[in-house]
């Protein structure tokens, strides 16, 4: 290609080619000057640079230089290194917060020669602030341990720093690491006694949700946040469809859309046995990545029912949502402010009177909160495992699950020397032990309940079956009351080596089929049909009318057992906890919580602990650092 | 089998990152890369499949046969939209030809104005009037509760005095010098102060990130060794 630019200083008008001689000509001649329209942007520059006066402002200011630090009076000299911030010339000793005037210092402006469109140029503040920041993440290497070409090489030595930050490191690791080994180490009252009112109204909102309701839940968070927020999206996604609601999970990071799928596949482990399972594109919706942060999530807003059509692996998910505008609830799970922030000022305007709810770490909590409390859509605000340690500690009581301390005394043997109560028992039938059967229960099973968060128990249900009741007139059905103040352990044979089946609590009642051999066990059924033995020591037997209303209004407290599966196990006495609750047959889990409860106490001990060391480990730090910063203010002041 | 496979993948893995204790060394420094290396890779590779199944390949099937409808694209014109938007997309691969990266820039160009400009009109609705209404607007029990009266004045000060901390045109004094009256220097200060109280904040909140993330890494580690 000729390169001649003799065309763009021609002011003649380009010749125009005749209409007849066709696009193809048009082309020819167009394509060639595509190519030099930089250098033709570059001679318009610089006409316009020769063209401008040299009074001008920009020439003035180009022009203007300030006097010689050197000519200025020592009253001047003193008044510049005040009034900038610099350092002074002579050899002072910094203060003892000279890390804090390091970042906030003035910034000094650079300029750069270049085009309109000059690289990134980064101030000496700013410079400063990045090395202090290389600094405070282990990323900064030092000149020394730069090799040939300026690349980094492995340093063999073993400096001194390194070895008090190895040193600090071990001891933070074992810090954190004592409360797994030992409740001793515990730090701090893990009780829910401080939850937050943000909290309590992000439970109560996923606690109204209704069957088939759907929920807009984004994952914006990566894998370094993950060991942070999967807990927190696991009890939130269960709380989701223990309701039945849908979860619609959307995502600007691939990477999340892997958690979510990794957490859904949890939850169907949890509920195997049961042959329960949460299915792709029917009971949850994952949907295809956004990619473009801000671009697209406005793509989400605008096209919601186009985004909504496609799932992560390129399934047609059949989700039939016209627009935005149908979510009312929108969970998002973010691992910074800025993602919250892109959501509120991209999504949020698109809906109607959408609530946004929002779980984020401990990192974005500062910023996340202050932006939180000044949007009115925002309703309900989780951070960090301690909140989802505490969200738990709220399922597991409204829904009927034992605390640690309650799980841990959970009683189903009899004390010796005690016997069962004989009264009854000859006018029961004796059944033989077999194996209760794990499939789901029938069309008769009661329907599912949605306890209130702060009372266990349910109420306003129908009765358990459809036949209407029988009279008064009808023969009582024997019941079995629960009497013991703890929970009690339902399992699925008369015997204390026998899987649990569910946890029952005082004043709970089943009905009873039977008694076993010696009397010490009573086959009862549970409220969704399936079988099971208690401990006959542990209730009491209670006639009861076929009509009478008290058994009935039993019913929803027997509603809120969580059943257990029990066998599986990660180690050596170290049960782990599955538990869930049927709703009715062929119908998907209404309430699934899987909690190794064992492992997030000790988590959260592990955490305050080493919140704990942090805080001392930095106090020494910056002790260390005034004393040094004394002593050199002390060893500079004679030669001043 | 493969559950117990990926675990002790996720175990190995867990070890090679926690090398980074030991320091930069020879060999054991190369077990921390080589961890980070596999991470970032995987992301990387995730991410391209992730992009071509779910967004590219869609919109290719719904070109190629208008009979399915996988993406919006529903008429002929939405078809020519989409050719066009991949004919600027396909510019981005000539950023290798020194001659015609302008070309390349122009469309980054697009993308990055288009991008700023949706930021832009999100910010301004979304965040800052918000923020100013929430910032300058008053409690009702200002006048009756001391505590609202004493929040209110906090964030009036720090927002004020942080403003003025970034504010750095000073007068020239009559030999030319920059001056400073001691009112905008204690300003300044103050403003430093309610900064640094900011920053601590958001650093000890980091530290409880890292130590979350570090407990659950640990306890993979003991339930793994369980």
């Amino acid at each position: 290609m000729k390169d001649d630019f003799s065309w763009l200083d021609d002011e003649r008008p380009l010749e125009r080619s005749p209409a007849s001689s066709g696009a193809r000509r048009g082309l020819r001649r167009f394509l060639p000057r595509l190519s030099r329209l930089p250098r033709l942007r570059r001679r318009l520059r610089a006409r316009a640079d020769k063209a401008s006066a040299p009074d001008s402002a920009a020439a003035i200011l180009e022009g203007r230089s300030d006097r010689p630090v050197e000519e200025l009076d020592n009253r001047l000299r003193a008044l510049r290194e005040r009034s900038f911030g610099e350092q002074p010339s002579g050899a002072e000793a910094p203060g003892a917060l000279f890390d804090v005037d390091e970042v906030l210092v003035t910034p000094e402006f650079q300029r750069k020669p270049g085009g309109v469109i000059s690289a990134v140029a980064l101030s000496k503040a700013q410079e400063r602030q990045v090395e202090l920041l290389k600094d405070i993440v282990g990323g900064s290497l030092d000149a020394s341990d730069e090799g040939d070409g300026g690349r980094p090489r492995l340093s063999p030595r073993f400096s001194l720093s390194a070895f008090i930050r190895l040193a600090l490191s071990a001891l933070l690791v074992l810090v954190v690491a004592l409360p797994f080994v030992s409740s001793d180490y515990a730090v701090g009252d893990l009780t829910a006694s401080e939850e937050r009112p943000a909290l309590t109204s992000m439970y109560d909102l996923l606690d109204d949700l209704e069957k088939a309701e759907h929920v807009l839940v984004a994952l914006e968070y990566g894998p370094t946040a993950a060991g942070e927020l999967d807990a927190l999206t696991e009890l939130l996604l269960r709380h989701i469809v223990a309701h039945s609601a849908k979860p619609i999970i959307v995502s600007g990071n691939p990477i999340a859309l892997v958690h979510a799928q990794n957490i859904i596949r949890k939850i169907n482990r949890s509920v195997a046995a049961f042959a329960l399972d949460l299915e792709a594109n029917q009971d949850y919706y994952l949907l295809r990545y956004l990619p473009g942060e801000a671009l697209g999530l406005r793509e989400l807003s605008e096209n919601f029912a186009d985004v909504a059509r496609v799932s992560a692996k390129g399934e047609l998910t059949g989700l039939e949502v016209s627009a935005l505008e149908d979510m009312s609830l929108i969970l998002l799970i973010a691992e910074s402010a800025e993602d919250m922030r892109l959501w509120a000022e991209q999504v949020l305007p698109e809906t109607e009177d959408a609530r946004l709810l929002v779980a984020t770490g401990y990192s974005a909590e500062p910023l996340a909160a202050a932006y939180a409390d000044s949007l009115d859509e925002v309703v309900g605000l989780v951070v960090g495992f301690r909140d989802a340690y505490i969200y738990g500690e709220k399922l597991a009581i409204a829904y009927g699950a034992p605390s640690q301390s309650q799980r841990e005394s959970t009683v189903d043997s009899a004390p010796a020397g005690e016997s069962p109560d004989p009264q009854g028992a000859a006018q029961l039938p004796t059944v033989t032990a077999q194996s209760t059967p794990t499939s789901l229960p029938t069309a008769t099973a009661p329907p599912t309940l949605r306890p209130s968060p702060t009372l266990p128990l349910p109420t306003a249900t129908p009765p358990p079956t459809a036949t209407p009741l029988p009279t008064a007139t009808s023969e009582p059905v024997l019941y079995v009351e629960v009497t013991a103040d703890q929970f009690i352990n339902i399992r699925r044979e008369p015997t204390t080596a026998a899987d649990i089946l569910a946890l029952a609590s005082e004043g709970d009642r089943f009905e009873t089929l039977g008694k076993n051999d010696d009397g010490s066990w009573y086959n009862i059924l549970l409220p969704d049909g399936v079988e099971a033995w208690i401990a006959s020591f542990l209730v009491e037997e209670l006639w009861i009318a076929a009509g009478d209303d008290s058994a009935s209004a039993s019913a929803p407290r027997q509603q809120t057992l969580m059943r257990l599966e029990f066998p599986l196990r990660l180690g050596k006495n170290q049960p782990r906890f599955y538990q869930a609750q049927a709703s009715g047959a062929g119908d998907h889990p209404e309430f699934v919580l899987n909690r190794d409860r064992k492992g997030e106490t000790s988590r959260l001990e592990a955490m305050t602990l080493g919140a704990l060391a942090s805080v001392l480990i930095i106090v020494f730090g910056n002790l260390v650092s005034a004393l040094r910063a004394f002593g050199m203010r002390r060893s500079a002041g004679p030669a001043k | 089998m493969t559950e117990s496979m990926i675990a002790l993948l996720s175990f190995v893995l867990t070890l090679m990152v926690f090398s980074y204790l030991l320091g930069d060394l020879p060999l054991i420094g190369n077990l921390y890369r080589l961890a980070v290396y596999i991470f970032i890779g995987m992301s990387a590779a995730f991410t391209l499949i992730v992009g071509t199944e779910s967004v590219i390949l869609p919109y290719m099937q719904d070109v190629l046969d208008p009979e399915t409808t996988w993406t919006s694209l529903g008429s002929r014109a939405d078809t020519y939209i989409f050719l066009a938007a991949l004919l600027v997309a396909l510019l981005l691969l000539l950023k290798p030809v020194r001659s015609l990266t302008w070309l390349t820039n122009s469309v980054f160009a697009v993308v990055i104005v288009v991008s700023a400009s949706v930021a832009v009109v999100g910010a301004l609705t979304g965040t800052l009037f918000p923020l100013l209404h929430s910032t300058a607007a008053l409690p009702d029990d200002i006048l009756t509760d001391f505590d609202a009266m004493v929040d209110t004045l906090l964030i009036f000060l720090g927002t004020m005095t942080a403003l003025y901390y970034f504010h750095y045109q000073t007068r020239l004094d009559s030999e030319g010098a920059p001056a400073q009256s001691r009112m905008g220097s204690g300003l300044r200060h103050v403003g430093k102060v309610f900064l640094v109280i900011a920053l601590g904040a958001i650093y000890a909140s980091t530290i409880l990130s890292s130590l979350t993330i570090l407990t659950e890494r640990i306890s993979f580690l003991f339930q793994f060794g369980a």
